[in-house]
């Protein structure tokens, strides 16, 4: 779209464009879902083949089934989702931000960075998931621990995307803001911060998934509501296909937040792909 | 000290640039190098002066001075007769690389330094539409950099270097990275557009083409530590054009030049 070639073509092929892009979009769809339809065959005939019996495992079209039913008829599964998405999202925002920003003052001050750096280093050495415990015990039972734990498990992978994208920063661009006399605070919004856009989207990609994970295990500990309590306790209760359900659609919400953020990934850093037609 | 230019001058702002007894030196493991050694070197107002010298002269570290990147451990850059301490609005910069910023539009580049300084970028545009249409990018103003050719992202470069009005315009080698057709094109552009704006040019370049092609003199540096072995003053008519490449006076200036360069490498 933004290939230079394309701009200087008259406006009547402009109609064929469109017809073109929606018809490699919908291939793209269709190659992306084409892998996740293998999946669920191989799931329906490994259960029909083997005779897996549902209580320990449920195939594709009865945890289709109670999807459709939790979602649309009894509406007993939105309660669960919409409690994991606000704790993770909240989390998820609150980590990234603390992340970027810690990221970003590293990557621009040595001494601050030789100050920090191995302290970051060093709290990510502990598995976060070990101290969620901890964190119940200082916050309370309620979302603020929830919160917590998932600002802590996403925060690493943003906060490297950002160190590593500011660093990265062409000293070719430094040095032309410094002969336009430019402040640290503008050097950082008009040049290394946007240099470092691709970085830190990739970071916030893999955060994202660590973040469900942070919320799952805070919701396992907690039983008191979300996805995760809902696996833990249908498990418990030998309600196998709610359990997969539920875990089901973790993958998705997993998978929706990974998409929009590549899809941020395009829009924001459109010059790095600029001369790609992959998509 | 120069002599008078043979042409009919049309002064728009420019400085004396006067750089006094410049030594640089830098630490290292073996102690400290010397990058540039005593030198004295002087733009006129309104001229246009090369720098010749071969690699790992201290060129760069010339470009680095008078813009304001660093200073000299002796010596001093002064500005008509003033002593510059840093980054100065009057001074143009373009680097070796077009530096230009990837999510930014060619005008949007151009207008990087007027936005910088927190002012309104709209009095301005109408000059960056302009000086884009006068580098010869007429229909590209709303492009990004990566759909320009290597060549038009140096002459959206050499816009914003423009954009402030500059009394002084330093060139780090600008067309280095690019092939021998584009330079020559580029070349023959840049002194049209000195021509129309005339500011003092302190231009580096390591091609005696360029220098014998662009200059009033041809500053020829040693190598390291750097000094200033000749000053050579370019009595070619302008506006020059390709049959300028072929003008006897043209290749004498050129072999002159390269015995004193051959010399020195």
């Amino acid at each position: 779209m933004r290939d230079a070639l394309h701009l200087q073509q008259p406006r009547a092929i402009i109609k064929g464009d469109v017809v073109h892009r929606v018809s490699n979009f919908l291939a793209g769809f269709a190659l992306r879902l084409a892998p996740i339809g293998l999946l669920v065959i191989i799931w329906y005939g490994l259960v029909q083949w083997l005779d897996i019996p549902s209580r320990l495992m449920p195939g594709p079209l009865e945890v289709g089934g109670r999807i459709y039913t939790g979602l649309f008829v009894d509406a007993d599964l939105w309660l669960h989702l919409w409690l994991t998405f606000k704790s993770t999202f909240a989390g998820f925002v609150l980590g990234s931000v603390l992340a970027i920003a810690l990221g970003s003052l590293l990557a621009m001050n040595r001494k601050l960075e030789l100050l920090v750096y191995p302290l970051v280093v060093l709290i990510q050495a502990v598995p976060k998931v070990a101290i969620a415990p901890l964190v119940l015990l200082w916050l309370g039972f309620d979302a603020r621990s929830t919160i917590t734990l998932v600002a802590l498990i996403c925060f690493f992978p943003a906060f490297v995307g950002a160190f590593v994208g500011v660093r990265s920063t062409p000293a070719v661009l430094l040095d032309l803001f410094q002969t336009l006399k430019a402040s640290g605070l503008k050097t950082y919004l008009h040049c290394s911060l946007p240099n470092a856009a691709g970085s830190i989207i990739a970071g916030l990609q893999v955060g994202w998934g660590f973040a469900l994970v942070g919320c799952v295990v805070m919701e396992f500990i907690m039983g008191m509501g979300g996805a995760g309590f809902l696996i833990d306790n249908s498990a418990n209760a030998l309600d196998t296909v709610t359990a997969v359900a539920a875990m089901v659609l973790l993958g998705v919400l997993g998978y929706i937040g990974g998409g929009v953020l590549s899809g941020i990934r395009r829009r924001v850093v459109f010059w790095e792909g600029g001369r790609r037609h992959d998509q | 000290m120069n002599a008078p230019l043979p042409y009919e001058l049309q002064l728009g702002k420019s400085m004396l640039l006067n750089l006094r007894d410049i030594s640089v030196s830098y630490p290292s493991r073996r102690g400290p190098v010397l990058a540039l050694d005593k030198l004295n070197l002087s733009v006129q107002p309104s001229s246009f002066v090369s720098v010749l010298g071969p690699s790992g002269c201290g060129k760069s570290t010339l470009v680095r001075l008078v813009s304001g990147l660093q200073k000299p451990t002796a010596g001093a850059v002064e500005f008509d007769g003033v002593s510059a301490g840093g980054a100065r609005d009057d001074v143009g910069v373009a680097f070796q690389q077009a530096a230009l910023l990837p999510w930014k539009t060619a005008l949007e580049n151009v207008l990087l330094p007027i936005r910088l300084t927190g002012q309104s970028v709209r009095p301005a545009s109408e000059r960056a539409r302009s000086l884009l249409d006068l580098v010869g990018l007429s229909g590209f103003h709303d492009r990004y950099p990566f759909e320009l050719s290597g060549g038009m992202q140096q002459r959206v470069s050499l816009a914003r270097s423009l954009i402030r009005d500059p009394s002084i315009l330093v060139m780090d080698e600008p067309f280095s990275a690019l092939d021998a057709m584009t330079r020559e094109n580029m070349m023959i552009e840049l002194q049209r557009i000195w021509l129309d704006t005339r500011p003092s040019v302190l231009f580096i370049t390591h091609s005696i083409q360029e220098a014998v092609f662009l200059s009033d003199r041809v500053v020829v540096m040693s190598g390291r530590p750097g000094k200033v072995i000749a000053d050579v003053p370019v009595d070619l008519p302008r506006p020059r054009d390709v049959q300028t490449l072929a003008h006897p006076r043209f290749v004498e200036l050129s072999n002159q030049l390269r015995d004193l360069f051959n010399a020195e490498t």
